[in-house]
């Protein structure tokens, strides 16, 4: 079975043998979301995000085949992209002032679990900016095609075929990536949060 | 099972209404905006055309993966730029080929730069004077004095401009040996956008990703200094990626630190004074001019109040020559309506 860390892997390989088309996928899917980690953690500071995300990745291109396929190709790049963004604060003379990571917020923490302890409750309403960021960080931890095809169907209400259309993709096949994208939201949203509260469930 | 009785969910179809319902009360990521990417991906691609072209001029078998990692030695723990053992010392043996390549084997005759502006003299090996306008051929070396400054253009527009007390071999098109001194590269000019500099000096090789920089050497080190783009700095078992405004120390044990320089810092005086004029006899606008200015003081250049529309339609005539940058943007603004102020690292035009 292939599993995402061989994907990785191979797509590593790829990159580090000089392959043209592998190196653009790589930077198509790395780059945004490698930005928007940065953003996270730097209250969304652009120019901060653009000069650390290409230090970790001018970096990476010499090291690419030092990422053994350990942890997803992510993990490996987000785990060098920490360490240019404490070099980042240390260059500028700053202290690091990284935003408190979003999971780690008691606001956050208080609305899932007032939102998983009792549904009925206008707890998910009092709460709404702090589920809508939930869900966008959620999307940001998954590879592009998930989240934006979840995009397209949850938020904007794309069809099906709708979708098929904008991932190039046949009806069948789009249907299978959301499929699979929402299994990856579910499991990266475990992976921040915990379990998904029930209160989702039954609206 | 599809859900928990501690009111959570997991998979199933509850699963994924919870997932439907959930993401629909959420935001959706944030935008990444297109120049930020088209800029990143720029430098990235360079970087990775570079390491690649190394992994092929030195045979990917020396990128041996079973490399122990105790074969590192300590200076793994200290240096965090290094490349495993095996492909670091093939990049090694490079730089050294290149390093003790002798001058005198290589293929010469062929122009490979022109003598654009000097001040004091400038030197051949063999103590011949060279002036303005003057070719240098390939594999020469040339030498400034104590009181000596001059700015090249390589035969692709680079312009490379000697400090004093420098001694500079022009190995090749596009490759420069450092052996004192210091020289700044700057490669907007250059005629073709893959035109790329390389400078060999005794601890360390830089090579420009497209950007502003120097080199100097002193008797236990080299530093490479960017004021604007990307270097790639190699030395002995290291590769560093200096950006815009930091510093790269190379010492002769191989060792690097890094450091900040603004781009706009005073350090960069001597490369700014010995700059080739900009020309303005063909009959170029004065937002170009403008740019050039701005370009040559490590400054970023900001239009305020749509001073930009006006500074596109000035054409410009007369002559700067034999003025510095500096110079030449007072004497250009005193003719125009537009004023300018230098500011928080900004060359700001305006309208009085």
């Amino acid at each position: 079975m292939t599993t995402q860390i061989s994907i990785d892997r191979a797509l590593a390989i790829r990159v580090g043998r000089g392959d043209e088309k592998a190196f653009e996928e790589f930077f198509s899917e790395y780059f945004p979301r490698l930005f928007r980690f940065v953003l996270t953690r730097t209250d969304g500071d652009e120019a901060i995000a653009e000069e650390v995300v290409q230090r970790t990745l001018c970096n990476v291109m010499y090291r690419m085949d030092s990422y053994r396929g350990e942890a997803p190709l992510f993990t490996w790049l987000c785990t060098i992209c920490r360490n240019e963004l404490s070099a980042y604060f240390r260059k500028a003379g700053r202290e690091e002032q990284l935003s408190e990571p979003l999971e780690e917020s008691r606001e956050i923490q208080t609305a899932l679990e007032a939102a998983g302890r009792d549904p009925d409750d206008p707890v998910s309403e009092r709460y709404r900016d702090e589920i809508a960021d939930v869900v966008r960080v959620t999307l940001e931890e998954l590879p592009e095609n998930y989240a934006s095809a979840l995009e397209w169907k949850y938020m904007q209400g794309l069809s099906v075929a709708e979708i098929a259309e904008r991932l190039g993709l046949g009806e069948k096949a789009a249907e299978s990536v959301l499929t699979r994208a929402r299994k990856a939201f579910r499991d990266a949203f475990e992976s921040l949060w915990g379990t998904i509260p029930r209160l989702f469930a039954e609206n | 099972m599809n859900e928990h009785s501690d009111n959570t969910v997991t998979t199933g179809r509850a699963g994924d209404d919870a997932v439907a319902t959930l993401i629909a009360r959420g935001r959706p990521r944030r935008s990444v905006p297109a120049g930020a990417r088209d800029r990143v991906h720029a430098a990235v691609r360079e970087a990775w055309q570079d390491a690649t072209r190394d992994q092929t001029a030195t045979g990917r078998r020396h990128a041996d993966r079973s490399e122990p990692r105790g074969r590192m030695g300590d200076r793994n723990r200290v240096r965090r730029w290094m490349l495993p053992a095996a492909m670091a010392a093939s990049l090694a043996l490079v730089g050294l080929l290149v390093a003790r390549s002798p001058v005198d084997t290589l293929p010469s005759a062929a122009p490979v730069a022109t003598v654009a502006v000097l001040t004091g003299e400038l030197q051949t090996a063999d103590g011949g004077s060279l002036n303005a306008g003057a070719a240098i051929e390939t594999g020469a070396e040339v030498r400034t004095g104590p009181a000596g400054r001059a700015a090249l253009v390589l035969a692709d527009g680079i312009s490379v401009r000697l400090d004093r007390d420098t001694r500079l071999i022009l190995v090749a098109d596009e490759r420069l040996q450092l052996e004192t001194g210091a020289v700044y590269v700057d490669t907007d000019a250059a005629a073709t956008a893959d035109a790329r500099v390389t400078v060999v000096t005794p601890y360390a090789t830089a090579r420009d990703l497209g950007t502003q920089f120097d080199v100097r050497v002193a008797d236990d080190s080299t530093t490479v200094r960017v004021r604007e783009g990307v270097v790639s700095v190699s030395a002995d078992r290291l590769r560093h990626v200096s950006n815009a405004g930091e510093t790269a120390r190379v010492d002769r044990s191989g060792d690097v630190r890094t450091d900040t320089v603004a781009p706009d810092d005073d350090s960069w005086q001597w490369a700014t004074d010995i700059a080739p004029p900009f020309d303005v006899t063909k009959g170029r606008s004065l937002d170009r001019f403008l740019a050039w200015s701005a370009r040559e003081l490590g400054l970023e250049l900001a239009y305020l109040e749509g001073a930009d529309g006006a500074a596109e339609a000035i054409t410009l005539s007369g002559d700067v020559a034999g003025m510095t940058p500096r110079d030449a943007l007072t004497a250009v603004m005193a003719t125009t309506a537009l004023d300018y102020r230098i500011e928080d690292g900004q060359l700001r035009v305006y309208r009085p």
